[in-house]
């Protein structure tokens, strides 16, 4: 007995029809090849200190200016996107595979440890995201890090909920029904016959995850209880901008147009993929 | 009187979660590494006086003692004193100067944010497809994609340092002026509102959309009621359950939005208390705040959970 | 549209309708278009419908056939990526097809109503029945006054004796039947002239069915609405109806006085649908099936729909177009075993 469905199946097709997923990925697609190649091309380093050139505004030898260092932000941005996505993917790994096991397990067997688990979820849903993570910051020190644990921390009960609510729903399945009769154990049940067919909408989850993961890796380094210095994430750089916003306001309003550009991007991505799985909202969008 | 059932087992689930999420908290703030004392009196205190530091804050009882006096005190509104701040502020002093503030920007920002998103959620899904749908529905997902802290400076940068209408830093106590606090409050919770407002109005057009296609609404259509009367009584009323649903749910995200836009417009209120206090390593204090704003999402939850007994009459059944 | 270029080809083989002073409803060459995943599904075929007043006509045919649309497009309620096309659609002197929105809404509810298969879910559940029945009646009802006995007089009609607990309730806190039977009500309310009634027994268990049936046989004695009631089920079109309209992938395959339709079917298919619900109400243990399923409903058809199905089948059934036949006086098949040629 094999599941009938395979993951996503039609979900390319629909991704080719659907302009929203098409107009996300081509937004991402620029900021992945303007991050490679101000890379690969850019005269500077993220890390160069040029006194001579303190707080110059957008020219062309510095697209997005300099900062108060004299550093080239673009180049800095490039860098820094690298960090932050790496630390919104991090934390998004973890916390989705905790939530999902956690969820599957509990829309597998209910009872108890059902209970158990939803109110964990609900109290994890109970404090505000900052201050759930700011207490973990303490806990476990600023750093990067700390940043993805956070991050992780604030999406296991998102993951949680979607595994369970689907898992209970394809537990009723025939294939799945068939399957535990022919005395396969539930790990592998899981694993081979439920998961597959859950597995979309988690990934519409993840990609979702992912914008949100940066605003947050942001926000918390803005307040300076993130990511530390001299570690150029996005989040540091644009706590750096603030200080001197009025002397230098390109700074910060660059450094967080590419921030809102990628997770525009991450967004309408993750609405397509959704638009994608749900037949009714198939062709609402487009 | 079914209702009243109802929402007697929430406020119980309520207080369980309170207390619940308060031990956790607890724990937390217990867990850190470091010693509390040291924090407090610097690397070079003296042995002695580490001592007296931890008999005075009964540092030396077993936790479980300490989170009984803890939550025992914090019921008569005693949260301990600020370990940081000279003087030994009681926390609770500090909560209360700042909780007021809280409340005013974020009621402020969901104000905002719920009187854009009825206008356009309602506009979008009723011009299903056309123009008004398309601007509203880009509108929210570029407002949903910016932080709020970015496009709190990026409004700086237009109303305060651009056309002057409003500070760009600072905050008048709402006691001290309404008008000025509306004043000085208009642009952390525009910030906070605006993503927010992006996040709602989808969630109503959404819902909206899913109910135009009720049977219901089919069934009043051949009833030969009139259009308006149809989106008012029957699609947006039904509607609104789910829409108020997901306002509660984005208590969490609102809230914590609002820690980082306080220190963006130097709002002195819990959040910006509580941030200090991790600088400081105060730890008294951010576990008070932190309780602090357990208790406004749970009251937020309990009062979401009573709108929507009002309007699903399915609910307490 | 070649589709459509078939279908016009299809009824060239009618006697153009005779324009009919007693029929409220008239409709010729209905035809309805369904766009779904980018596919365009051509779900009513070339229908016809004469509806004399007070007449009652059975609607039958499996789940898919058509039927529901046909009759949400006599409302003109067919779903948004739906097209309709007809040569005639008029409800007494008024053209459905031409007429403005606004039109179409004073007609819904007064001239021309509609009763669900779902009762539950036809109330809006966020209201209370006397919510509906006092919105329905400040716009419909003939009878002046007060909208509260003017409910329980409408309630009384339909065997509703605790109307005053009926009308303070929430639909979700009734039944099923009570639902269908205040539904029932207010549609009455303003004295339509044709009332659909799109499988309004479906959902309910046996018992209240039968109740049901009842009251519209009531109904039928008292109103001089005429219906069409649509269902999948002989035995209730039978109890009820004066004629009987087969419906097969979208066309009616046949049309008849029920007497005629029952006692000497005609259309291979109606003579399995007939041999199926007989076997039904003796009990027997195996059903005889109409072997084969239910064809596509994409594209352009040639042949007989039921064809692939038939037990009848001759070659020429499936390479020519198949028109409405004449084997009986009132009597219509679409069937090449009735064609004079």
């Amino acid at each position: 007995m094999t599941a009938p469905r395979k993951p996503g199946s039609g979900m390319w097709y629909t991704f080719r029809s659907n302009r929203v997923a098409q107009a996300g990925s081509a937004i991402l697609l620029f900021a992945l090849v303007a991050i490679v190649l101000v890379r690969l091309f850019s005269p500077y380093d993220p890390n160069d200190k040029d006194y001579m050139s303190i707080l110059l505004g957008p020219s062309l030898e510095h697209p997005f200016g300099t900062d108060s260092f004299g550093q080239d932000v673009l180049t800095r941005v490039a860098y820094g996107a690298q960090v932050s996505l790496l630390i919104s993917v991090a934390g998004l790994v973890l916390g989705g595979l905790v939530g999902t096991v956690i969820g599957m397990a509990s829309g597998f067997w209910g009872g108890v440890f059902d209970t158990v688990t939803m109110r964990f979820t609900e109290l994890l849903y109970s404090f505000p995201t900052y201050v759930l993570a700011l207490c973990l910051m303490l806990l476990l020190g600023y750093g990067s890090r700390s940043v993805s644990l956070a991050i992780a921390l604030v999406y296991v009960p998102n993951f949680a909920r979607l595994a369970r609510s689907m898992t209970s729903a394809t537990r009723a399945e025939n294939y799945v029904t068939a399957a535990r009769l022919m005395g396969q154990s539930p790990a592998r049940i899981l694993l081979r016959e439920i998961l597959p067919n859950i597995a979309a909408p988690l990934l519409v989850q993840f990609s979702a995850g992912l914008g949100f993961g940066i605003i947050m890796e942001a926000g918390l380094s803005f307040v300076g209880l993130g990511v530390q210095p001299p570690t150029p994430s996005l989040g540091v750089m644009m706590a750096d901008g603030k200080d001197y916003f009025q002397k230098g306001p390109w700074v910060l309003t660059l450094t967080g147009f590419s921030v809102a550009w990628i997770i525009l991007g991450l967004n309408l991505l993750g609405d397509g993929l959704r638009d994608a799985l749900d037949p009714r909202l198939r062709r609402r969008l487009s | 009187m079914n209702l009243l059932l109802y929402f007697g087992a929430k406020v119980l689930g309520a207080l369980a979660m309170l207390v619940v999420g308060a031990g956790v908290v607890f724990l937390l703030m217990h867990a850190v590494p470091g010693d509390a004392a040291m924090a407090a009196l610097g690397d070079a205190a003296s042995p002695d006086a580490v001592a007296s530091f931890r008999a005075e804050h009964h540092l030396n009882d077993p936790l479980a003692q300490q989170f009984w006096d803890w939550a025992r005190a914090a019921l008569t509104g005693d949260l301990g004193k600020s370990i940081s701040l000279a003087g030994g502020f009681s926390t609770s002093a500090l909560i209360a100067g700042s909780l007021p503030n809280t409340l005013f920007v974020g009621g402020f920002a969901l104000v905002i944010a719920i009187a854009i998103s009825l206008v356009a959620g309602s506009i979008a899904a009723s011009r299903h497809g056309r123009m008004e749908d398309v601007l509203a529905t880009s509108g929210a997902i570029v407002t949903i994609s910016m932080p709020d802290f970015w496009l709190g400076y990026m409004l700086v940068l237009v109303f305060s340092l651009g056309l002057g209408w409003f500070p760009a830093y600072g905050f008048v106590r709402p006691s001290e002026s309404l008008a000025g606090a509306f004043h000085s409050g208009f642009l952390p919770a525009l910030a906070i509102a605006v993503p927010m407002a992006g996040i709602f109005s989808r969630m109503l057009r959404t819902t909206l959309l899913e109910t135009f296609r009720r049977a219901y609404v089919v069934s009043a259509h051949a009833m030969g009621f009139g259009r308006s009367f149809i989106f008012w009584h029957y699609v947006f009323r039904n509607a609104l359950i789910p829409y108020v649903t997901a306002i509660g749910l984005q208590a969490r995200y609102l809230l914590g939005g609002v820690v980082v836009i306080e220190r963006v417009f130097g709002v002195p209120g819990v959040g910006s208390v509580m941030v200090d206090a991790a600088f400081a390593r105060d730890y008294g204090v951010v576990q008070g705040c932190a309780v602090v704003f357990l208790v406004i999402v749970i009251a937020t939850n309990l009062l979401v959970d009573a709108l929507c007994g009002l309007l699903d009459p399915r609910r307490a059944a | 549209m070649s589709a459509q270029a078939g279908m016009r080809e299809t009824n060239v083989m009618i006697e153009p309708p005779a324009l009919n002073a007693t029929n409220v409803l008239q409709v010729h060459g209905l035809n309805l278009y369904l766009d779904a995943k980018g596919r365009r599904l051509h779900v009513v075929r070339s229908v016809d419908i004469d509806l004399a007043a007070s007449e009652v006509l059975g609607l039958i045919g499996e789940s898919g056939s058509g039927k529901t649309m046909t009759g949400l497009s006599l409302l003109r309620l067919e779903p948004e990526r739906a097209q309709i096309t007809a040569e005639t659609m008029r409800l007494d002197d008024t053209d459905l097809l031409a007429a403005s929105q606004g039109a179409l809404r004073g007609l819904r509810g007064s001239r021309i109503a509609m009763i669900f298969q779902d009762p539950v879910g036809a109330f809006n559940p966020a209201k209370r029945i006397g919510w509906h029945a006092r919105e329905v009646l400040r716009r419909r009802a003939t009878r002046a006054g007060p909208w509260r006995p003017v409910a329980r007089e409408l309630l009384a009609e339909v065997d509703i004796a605790d109307a005053d607990r009926v009308l303070g309730s929430y639909p979700h806190q009734l039944s099923g039947g009570m639902l269908q039977r205040v539904l029932i009500a207010l549609v009455l309310a303003a004295e339509p002239q044709v009332i659909i009634a799109d499988e309004p027994t479906t959902n309910l268990d046996n018992i209240v069915e039968q109740q049901i049936l009842r009251l519209f046989r009531k109904v039928k004695r008292t109103h001089g609405a005429a219906f069409i009631f649509i269902t999948h089920d002989m035995s209730v079109a039978a109890a009820l109806s004066d004629r009987i309209a087969v419906m097969y992938a979208g066309e009616i395959v046949e049309v008849g006085p029920t007497e005629a339709v029952f006692e000497t079917p005609k259309h291979p298919y109606t003579v399995g649908l007939i041999r199926t619900s007989r076997a039904l109400q003796d009990g027997a243990a195996r059903l005889p099936e109409i072997a084969g399923e239910l064809p596509g409903l994409s594209g352009q058809r040639t042949g007989c729909a039921f064809a692939p199905r038939c037990p009848e089948r001759m070659p020429q059934c499936t390479t020519r177009t198949v028109g409405m036949a004449r084997p009986a006086p009132g009597v219509q098949a679409r069937c090449l075993l009735y064609a004079d040629a």
